[in-house]
């Protein structure tokens, strides 16, 4: 059986199996879920490292982005970026995630619950999630001292006081229990590259945000606002947002507007439509 | 290492680029990526360009110094999978393989930290508990 398409993800594979499908004479899409070189430039830039891991991500990039027949990234910024820097790729962006939304909550919970899903093994998420409770949490715990915050996924650390919880790898259900009961989603990441699958599984169960320009890379209105989603860089800046969020009629508002967000844009129908819009470029 | 000896980049599996004088190479099948430096792009521009072993020393301004090297030096870039020995003919030479240069040394220095992102295959590599980055064991 002849395939009508090819689709490759991951940089490393592409550049492999590229030239054993070609002969194949059939279209050959590369799914690129992130641009490596830039979050491994921006994660070089952070950590003082060198540039060394950056240029040779680029350059597999490139191969990858120049031999495709079409390429798929997850934002409009990333579809300019690989124009600028590989001249002749053919790209598209779509949005990757098609979400379920899952039933509003009756009322706000009554806490100061805060989660935050993602594994250490995803540098933006370690240094993040160390950089809120260096720089965010202190002060969070000041002023509102009944505050906790679980922290889904893979780690490697030791808990950081009691009202820390590192949980583990948990299965969906109990990972939707952890999301139905918090009271605002965190995303301080520091740096990274593409659509955040963390900011929309938030704003999947109604949990308002609170996050850093690159948790909402891909997701503005044209008015520059996401939805439910509260923006901060700095410390004072996640301090006040975290404190607005004690207000009910905000987090109701918050909680709607990001629920019917990701109802609207991110459905099964929206994705496959999408998906369809980008192949027809290829034929 | 037969004499005269030939080799090719191991592609697919393989790529390398070279900008100004500085070239990495990189090896899809398990991610690890190598640099070289000016001295060794100098030779590995040559040794990828389709010359063979004589025709480097040929053109070396030190042949004395690389003939003691050489021979260490490709088996070491055979040994990791980098070429592999070719038949092509003097038709794929490039002409830059053959100006005159100078031996100063080779310096390929080997890097893990993209193993993850570039060698491993997220459908049959990964631990399927536990998910990426995880390999099966």
């Amino acid at each position: 059986m002849r395939p009508e398409l090819i689709i490759i993800s991951r940089p490393g594979l592409f550049v492999r199996l590229e030239p054993a499908l070609r002969p194949l004479g059939r279209p050959i899409v590369y799914f690129a879920h992130d641009l490596h070189f830039v979050r491994v430039g921006l994660q070089n830039a952070s950590d003082g490292g060198d540039r060394r891991a950056s240029t040779v991500m680029r350059f597999v990039e490139r191969t990858c982005f120049q031999s495709a027949d079409l390429s798929l990234v997850p934002t409009a910024e990333e579809v300019d970026t690989v124009a600028q820097e590989f001249p002749g790729a053919r790209c598209v962006s779509i949005d990757y995630f098609s979400m379920p939304v899952q039933p509003l909550p009756a009322a706000p919970p009554k806490n100061a619950n805060l989660v935050f899903v993602g594994g250490a093994f995803h540098e933006p998420n370690r240094q993040g999630v160390r950089w809120f409770l260096d720089q965010v949490w202190p002060a969070q715990l000041a002023r509102h001292p009944e505050s906790r915050l679980t922290v889904c996924g893979e780690w490697d650390v030791q808990p950081a006081g009691d009202r820390v919880t590192f949980a583990g790898r948990m299965s969906d259900a109990e990972l939707d229990r952890v999301l139905g009961a918090a009271r605002v989603g965190i995303a301080p990441l520091l740096f990274g590259a593409g659509m955040k699958r963390k900011t929309l599984h938030y704003l999947s169960h109604g949990l308002p945000v609170v996050g850093t320009s690159f948790a909402v890379q891909g997701l503005r209105s044209s008015d520059g606002s996401v939805p439910g989603v509260l923006e901060a860089s700095t410390p004072g800046e996640w301090a006040a947002a975290l404190h607005e969020l004690g207000d009910d009629r905000l987090w109701t508002e918050l909680s709607e507007a990001g629920s019917r967000f990701v109802r609207t844009r991110f459905s099964a129908d929206s994705y496959l439509a999408q998906l369809d819009r980008a192949m027809s470029v290829v034929g | 290492m037969p004499s005269p000896a030939r080799f090719a980049v191991n592609r697919p599996s393989v790529i390398f680029d070279t900008q100004g004088d500085e070239t990495v190479i990189i090896d899809l099948t398990n991610g690890h990526y190598f640099r070289l430096g000016r001295e060794g792009t100098a030779l590995w521009s040559r040794l990828e360009g389709g010359a063979t072993t004589d025709e480097v020393l040929a053109a070396c301004e030190n042949p004395d110094e690389l003939a003691g090297r050489l021979p260490e030096i490709v088996n070491d870039l055979l040994a990791r999978g980098l070429v592999v020995p070719s038949d092509s003919g003097d038709a794929s030479v490039s002409e830059e393989s053959r100006t005159p240069w100078r031996f100063e040394g080779f310096d390929l220095e080997e890097f893990t930290d993209l193993e993850d992102i570039l060698g491993l295959d997220p459908i049959h590599e990964v631990d399927p508990q536990r998910g990426w980055p995880h390999t099966a064991s």
